[in-house]
Protein backbone atom coordinates (compact mmCIF):
# COMPACT_ATOMS: atom_id res chain seq x y z
CA UNK A 1 0.00 0.00 0.00
CA UNK A 2 1.28 3.50 -1.14
CA UNK A 3 1.05 6.70 1.00
CA UNK A 4 1.03 6.66 4.39
CA UNK A 5 1.40 3.44 4.16
CA UNK A 6 4.26 2.44 2.50
CA UNK A 7 6.32 5.69 3.66
CA UNK A 8 8.31 3.36 6.07
CA UNK A 9 8.79 1.06 3.25
CA UNK A 10 9.76 3.92 0.95
CA UNK A 11 11.76 5.50 3.64
CA UNK A 12 13.99 2.44 4.95
CA UNK A 13 14.70 1.64 0.90
CA UNK A 14 15.58 4.64 0.57
CA UNK A 15 17.58 4.56 3.48
CA UNK A 16 19.38 1.20 2.27
CA UNK A 17 19.58 2.11 -1.24
CA UNK A 18 21.64 5.12 0.41
CA UNK A 19 19.47 7.79 -1.14
CA UNK A 20 17.66 9.28 1.80
CA UNK A 21 14.02 10.73 1.90
CA UNK A 22 13.82 14.15 1.85
CA UNK A 23 12.54 15.24 5.47
CA UNK A 24 12.24 18.96 7.08
CA UNK A 25 13.41 19.77 11.00
CA UNK A 26 10.66 22.38 10.83
CA UNK A 27 7.21 21.64 10.19
CA UNK A 28 4.57 22.42 7.69
CA UNK A 29 2.40 23.77 10.39
CA UNK A 30 2.07 26.05 13.38
CA UNK A 31 -1.09 25.62 15.90
CA UNK A 32 -3.15 28.33 13.57
CA UNK A 33 -2.93 26.08 10.59
CA UNK A 34 -4.15 22.46 12.07
CA UNK A 35 -7.36 21.43 10.68
CA UNK A 36 -10.01 18.67 11.25
CA UNK A 37 -12.36 19.10 8.55
CA UNK A 38 -11.11 15.52 6.62
CA UNK A 39 -12.78 12.40 7.68
CA UNK A 40 -9.66 10.64 7.86
CA UNK A 41 -10.36 8.69 11.07
CA UNK A 42 -11.32 4.98 10.61
CA UNK A 43 -10.08 1.77 8.37
CA UNK A 44 -8.14 2.39 5.18
CA UNK A 45 -7.10 -0.31 2.71
CA UNK A 46 -5.69 -0.04 -0.39
CA UNK A 47 -7.59 -2.33 -3.97
CA UNK A 48 -5.63 -5.18 -3.35
CA UNK A 49 -6.72 -4.81 0.86
CA UNK A 50 -3.78 -6.18 1.95
CA UNK A 51 -2.93 -4.22 5.15
CA UNK A 52 -5.16 -2.56 7.06
CA UNK A 53 -4.91 0.75 8.41
CA UNK A 54 -6.13 2.42 11.33
CA UNK A 55 -6.56 5.82 12.23
CA UNK A 56 -7.32 7.60 14.82
CA UNK A 57 -7.95 10.98 16.17
CA UNK A 58 -5.30 12.23 19.78
CA UNK A 59 -6.22 15.92 20.35
CA UNK A 60 -4.48 17.51 16.84
CA UNK A 61 -2.88 14.35 15.81
CA UNK A 62 -3.45 12.01 14.06
CA UNK A 63 -1.88 8.68 14.50
CA UNK A 64 -2.03 5.58 12.10
CA UNK A 65 -1.08 1.95 12.61
CA UNK A 66 -0.91 -1.36 10.95
CA UNK A 67 -2.06 -3.63 13.13
CA UNK A 68 -2.08 -6.27 10.05
CA UNK A 69 2.02 -5.65 9.65
CA UNK A 70 3.77 -5.94 12.60
CA UNK A 71 6.71 -4.17 11.25
CA UNK A 72 5.00 -1.32 10.58
CA UNK A 73 6.20 2.09 12.51
CA UNK A 74 3.09 4.28 14.23
CA UNK A 75 3.19 7.32 12.21
CA UNK A 76 2.10 10.70 13.52
CA UNK A 77 0.01 12.40 11.03
CA UNK A 78 -1.11 16.16 11.30
CA UNK A 79 -3.38 17.85 9.12
CA UNK A 80 -2.49 20.77 7.34
CA UNK A 81 -4.23 23.65 6.11
CA UNK A 82 -2.77 26.17 3.50
CA UNK A 83 -4.99 28.19 1.49
CA UNK A 84 -7.66 25.68 -0.26
CA UNK A 85 -5.48 22.95 0.13
CA UNK A 86 -4.97 20.21 2.80
CA UNK A 87 -1.51 18.53 3.31
CA UNK A 88 -0.56 15.85 5.67
CA UNK A 89 2.78 16.45 7.70
CA UNK A 90 3.64 12.81 8.75
CA UNK A 91 6.80 12.17 11.83
CA UNK A 92 7.42 9.26 13.95
CA UNK A 93 5.97 8.79 16.74
CA UNK A 94 8.40 6.81 18.64
CA UNK A 95 11.73 9.14 17.64
CA UNK A 96 14.66 8.25 19.89
CA UNK A 97 16.20 10.78 22.36
CA UNK A 98 19.53 10.91 20.32
CA UNK A 99 17.24 11.70 16.81
CA UNK A 100 15.29 14.34 15.51
CA UNK A 101 12.01 13.77 14.38
CA UNK A 102 12.02 14.35 10.61
CA UNK A 103 8.63 15.86 9.06
CA UNK A 104 7.41 14.36 5.47
CA UNK A 105 4.90 16.68 3.48
CA UNK A 106 2.08 15.33 1.37
CA UNK A 107 -1.09 16.68 0.01
CA UNK A 108 -4.40 14.50 0.93
CA UNK A 109 -7.85 15.26 0.33
CA UNK A 110 -10.90 12.93 1.26
CA UNK A 111 -14.06 12.56 -0.92
CA UNK A 112 -16.93 10.35 0.17
CA UNK A 113 -15.08 6.60 1.21
CA UNK A 114 -11.64 7.63 -0.77
CA UNK A 115 -8.50 8.62 0.76
CA UNK A 116 -5.84 10.32 -1.65
CA UNK A 117 -2.81 10.90 -0.68
CA UNK A 118 0.22 12.27 -3.08
CA UNK A 119 3.80 12.54 -1.25
CA UNK A 120 6.13 15.40 -2.05
CA UNK A 121 8.27 13.73 -4.61
CA UNK A 122 11.42 13.88 -2.62
CA UNK A 123 13.72 14.10 -5.73
CA UNK A 124 12.06 16.81 -6.63
CA UNK A 125 12.20 18.46 -3.74
CA UNK A 126 16.02 17.67 -3.56
CA UNK A 127 16.45 19.11 -6.83
CA UNK A 128 14.29 22.40 -6.24
CA UNK A 129 16.20 23.12 -3.28
CA UNK A 130 19.33 23.00 -4.42
CA UNK A 131 18.71 25.22 -7.79
CA UNK A 132 16.64 27.45 -5.58
CA UNK A 133 18.98 27.52 -2.61
CA UNK A 134 16.22 26.53 -0.39
CA UNK A 135 17.59 25.72 2.89
CA UNK A 136 18.76 22.89 3.65
CA UNK A 137 21.88 20.83 4.64
CA UNK A 138 23.27 17.36 3.19
CA UNK A 139 23.89 14.99 5.90
CA UNK A 140 25.11 11.44 4.78
CA UNK A 141 23.54 11.29 1.32
CA UNK A 142 20.41 12.76 3.06
CA UNK A 143 18.71 16.49 2.15
CA UNK A 144 17.31 18.49 4.97
CA UNK A 145 15.07 21.00 4.75
CA UNK A 146 16.30 23.31 7.46
CA UNK A 147 13.64 26.27 6.23
CA UNK A 148 11.50 27.68 8.96
CA UNK A 149 7.96 26.79 8.93
CA UNK A 150 6.43 29.80 7.17
CA UNK A 151 9.08 29.49 4.48
CA UNK A 152 7.83 25.87 4.06
CA UNK A 153 4.38 26.97 3.85
CA UNK A 154 5.28 29.49 1.18
CA UNK A 155 7.28 26.97 -0.75
CA UNK A 156 4.75 24.26 -0.51
CA UNK A 157 1.95 26.53 -1.46
CA UNK A 158 3.81 27.79 -4.56
CA UNK A 159 4.01 24.05 -5.38
CA UNK A 160 1.20 22.43 -4.55
CA UNK A 161 -0.56 22.63 -7.92
CA UNK A 162 2.87 21.67 -9.84
CA UNK A 163 2.26 17.55 -10.91
CA UNK A 164 6.12 17.37 -10.84
CA UNK A 165 6.53 18.37 -7.08
CA UNK A 166 4.20 15.41 -6.21
CA UNK A 167 4.40 11.07 -6.54
CA UNK A 168 1.51 9.87 -8.31
CA UNK A 169 -1.74 9.89 -6.64
CA UNK A 170 -2.46 6.75 -4.12
CA UNK A 171 -6.06 6.11 -3.66
CA UNK A 172 -7.02 4.27 -0.12
CA UNK A 173 -10.94 2.88 0.59
CA UNK A 174 -13.00 2.91 4.00
CA UNK A 175 -13.28 -0.18 5.12
CA UNK A 176 -17.02 -0.57 6.87
CA UNK B 1 26.55 3.07 31.73
CA UNK B 2 26.46 6.26 32.16
CA UNK B 3 28.66 7.24 29.03
CA UNK B 4 25.45 6.36 27.40
CA UNK B 5 22.74 6.42 29.76
CA UNK B 6 23.53 9.65 31.49
CA UNK B 7 23.51 11.16 27.98
CA UNK B 8 20.37 8.85 26.76
CA UNK B 9 18.59 9.81 29.84
CA UNK B 10 19.75 13.58 29.58
CA UNK B 11 18.20 13.11 26.45
CA UNK B 12 15.16 11.38 27.26
CA UNK B 13 14.60 14.11 30.55
CA UNK B 14 15.13 16.74 27.96
CA UNK B 15 12.46 15.40 25.57
CA UNK B 16 10.18 15.01 28.69
CA UNK B 17 10.51 18.85 30.08
CA UNK B 18 9.62 19.85 26.50
CA UNK B 19 13.74 20.91 24.99
CA UNK B 20 15.83 18.57 23.64
CA UNK B 21 19.44 17.84 24.29
CA UNK B 22 21.93 19.83 21.80
CA UNK B 23 22.72 17.49 18.71
CA UNK B 24 24.12 17.68 15.55
CA UNK B 25 23.35 16.91 11.67
CA UNK B 26 26.85 15.95 10.88
CA UNK B 27 29.34 14.39 12.97
CA UNK B 28 32.33 15.16 14.50
CA UNK B 29 34.70 13.24 12.66
CA UNK B 30 35.97 12.23 9.53
CA UNK B 31 38.02 8.64 8.56
CA UNK B 32 41.19 10.31 9.69
CA UNK B 33 39.96 11.41 13.37
CA UNK B 34 39.26 8.32 14.09
CA UNK B 35 41.02 6.90 17.04
CA UNK B 36 41.60 3.20 18.76
CA UNK B 37 43.34 4.08 21.65
CA UNK B 38 40.59 3.49 24.28
CA UNK B 39 39.81 -0.18 25.85
CA UNK B 40 36.05 0.62 25.41
CA UNK B 41 34.91 -3.17 24.66
CA UNK B 42 33.58 -5.25 27.17
CA UNK B 43 31.27 -4.61 30.04
CA UNK B 44 31.05 -1.59 32.20
CA UNK B 45 28.98 -0.45 35.03
CA UNK B 46 28.21 2.42 37.11
CA UNK B 47 29.81 3.35 40.80
CA UNK B 48 26.19 1.51 41.94
CA UNK B 49 26.14 -1.36 39.32
CA UNK B 50 22.70 -0.68 38.23
CA UNK B 51 23.19 -0.34 34.48
CA UNK B 52 25.51 -2.97 32.98
CA UNK B 53 26.18 -1.90 29.22
CA UNK B 54 28.07 -4.03 26.64
CA UNK B 55 30.36 -2.39 24.26
CA UNK B 56 31.35 -4.36 20.87
CA UNK B 57 33.43 -3.04 18.34
CA UNK B 58 31.13 -2.63 15.24
CA UNK B 59 32.41 -1.29 11.56
CA UNK B 60 34.99 1.62 12.49
CA UNK B 61 33.22 2.14 15.42
CA UNK B 62 31.58 0.55 18.09
CA UNK B 63 27.93 -0.58 19.05
CA UNK B 64 26.38 -0.01 22.95
CA UNK B 65 23.38 -2.36 24.52
CA UNK B 66 21.56 -2.13 27.76
CA UNK B 67 19.85 -4.92 28.37
CA UNK B 68 18.91 -4.63 31.32
CA UNK B 69 17.45 -0.96 31.35
CA UNK B 70 13.38 -0.82 30.83
CA UNK B 71 14.20 1.16 27.50
CA UNK B 72 16.99 -0.17 25.72
CA UNK B 73 18.67 1.91 22.89
CA UNK B 74 21.13 0.73 20.91
CA UNK B 75 24.04 3.28 20.40
CA UNK B 76 26.68 3.72 17.69
CA UNK B 77 29.81 5.28 19.38
CA UNK B 78 32.92 6.25 17.65
CA UNK B 79 35.91 7.71 19.38
CA UNK B 80 37.19 11.25 17.56
CA UNK B 81 40.80 12.18 18.12
CA UNK B 82 40.96 15.93 18.71
CA UNK B 83 44.57 16.91 19.56
CA UNK B 84 45.32 15.43 22.61
CA UNK B 85 41.83 14.67 23.88
CA UNK B 86 39.18 12.24 22.90
CA UNK B 87 35.41 12.62 22.28
CA UNK B 88 32.41 10.34 21.61
CA UNK B 89 30.33 11.04 18.93
CA UNK B 90 27.20 8.91 19.80
CA UNK B 91 24.43 8.28 17.66
CA UNK B 92 20.75 6.36 17.73
CA UNK B 93 20.80 2.98 16.17
CA UNK B 94 17.28 2.60 16.44
CA UNK B 95 16.57 5.50 14.29
CA UNK B 96 13.03 5.03 12.23
CA UNK B 97 12.73 5.90 8.80
CA UNK B 98 11.11 8.66 9.59
CA UNK B 99 13.78 9.95 12.05
CA UNK B 100 16.94 12.30 11.07
CA UNK B 101 20.20 10.78 12.77
CA UNK B 102 21.17 13.28 15.44
CA UNK B 103 25.05 13.35 17.08
CA UNK B 104 25.81 13.86 20.40
CA UNK B 105 29.49 14.65 21.51
CA UNK B 106 31.11 14.14 25.20
CA UNK B 107 34.75 14.57 26.26
CA UNK B 108 35.87 10.86 27.32
CA UNK B 109 39.27 9.38 29.23
CA UNK B 110 40.43 6.55 31.02
CA UNK B 111 41.59 7.12 35.04
CA UNK B 112 43.59 3.92 35.76
CA UNK B 113 41.01 1.28 34.53
CA UNK B 114 38.04 3.55 34.55
CA UNK B 115 36.05 5.15 32.25
CA UNK B 116 35.33 9.08 32.84
CA UNK B 117 32.89 11.26 30.77
CA UNK B 118 31.96 14.03 30.91
CA UNK B 119 28.97 15.80 28.59
CA UNK B 120 28.89 19.40 27.08
CA UNK B 121 26.66 22.04 29.49
CA UNK B 122 23.60 21.84 27.25
CA UNK B 123 22.65 25.72 28.45
CA UNK B 124 26.28 26.95 27.96
CA UNK B 125 26.65 25.12 24.57
CA UNK B 126 23.49 26.77 23.34
CA UNK B 127 24.63 30.51 24.48
CA UNK B 128 27.63 29.47 22.67
CA UNK B 129 26.15 28.23 19.72
CA UNK B 130 24.35 31.72 19.35
CA UNK B 131 27.21 33.79 20.37
CA UNK B 132 29.88 32.41 17.96
CA UNK B 133 27.36 32.45 15.12
CA UNK B 134 28.13 28.42 14.40
CA UNK B 135 25.62 27.08 12.27
CA UNK B 136 22.47 25.52 13.63
CA UNK B 137 18.57 25.90 13.56
CA UNK B 138 16.13 25.98 16.47
CA UNK B 139 13.19 24.20 16.80
CA UNK B 140 9.94 25.25 18.31
CA UNK B 141 10.90 24.13 21.57
CA UNK B 142 13.71 25.61 21.99
CA UNK B 143 15.96 22.55 20.95
CA UNK B 144 18.79 22.99 19.13
CA UNK B 145 20.21 21.91 16.17
CA UNK B 146 23.42 21.98 14.80
CA UNK B 147 24.03 22.11 11.00
CA UNK B 148 27.80 23.33 10.72
CA UNK B 149 29.70 21.07 8.90
CA UNK B 150 32.52 18.30 10.66
CA UNK B 151 35.62 20.87 10.46
CA UNK B 152 33.79 23.75 12.17
CA UNK B 153 32.42 21.07 14.45
CA UNK B 154 36.23 19.99 15.03
CA UNK B 155 37.34 23.43 15.61
CA UNK B 156 34.38 25.02 17.92
CA UNK B 157 34.85 21.83 20.56
CA UNK B 158 38.58 22.19 20.21
CA UNK B 159 38.57 25.73 20.95
CA UNK B 160 36.48 25.03 24.03
CA UNK B 161 38.00 21.25 24.97
CA UNK B 162 39.46 22.53 28.39
CA UNK B 163 37.30 25.11 29.26
CA UNK B 164 35.80 24.14 32.50
CA UNK B 165 32.18 25.63 31.92
CA UNK B 166 31.88 24.41 28.45
CA UNK B 167 31.15 20.56 30.63
CA UNK B 168 28.62 19.35 32.53
CA UNK B 169 30.26 19.32 36.44
CA UNK B 170 29.16 16.04 37.10
CA UNK B 171 31.62 13.57 35.71
CA UNK B 172 30.25 9.92 34.99
CA UNK B 173 32.52 7.66 36.39
CA UNK B 174 32.28 3.46 35.51
CA UNK B 175 34.12 1.17 35.67
CA UNK B 176 34.97 -2.63 34.18
CA UNK B 177 32.21 -5.49 34.75
CA UNK B 178 35.27 -8.79 34.63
Amino acid sequence: MRSILMIAALAAAALATGCGVTLSVHPLYAEKDLASDLQLEGKWTDDEAKDIWAVRKDGDVYVATCPTDKDSEPIEMRLVRLGEHRFLDLTSKNTPSLSIPGHLFAKVSVTGDELQIQMMDSKWLEQKARETGFPYVEADKQVILTAPTSDLQKFVLLHAADPDAFESAEKLHRVR
Amino acid sequence: MKIISLLVALAAVTLMTGCGPTLSLHPLYTDKDLASDLPLEGKWADAENEEVWTIHKSGDGFEGTSPGTSDPEKVGIHVVRLGELRFLDITSQDTSSLDIPGHLFVKVWMEGEGLRVQALDSDWLKRKIREAGLPHVELEDEQVILTAPTPELQKFVALYANEPKAFESDVGKFHRVR
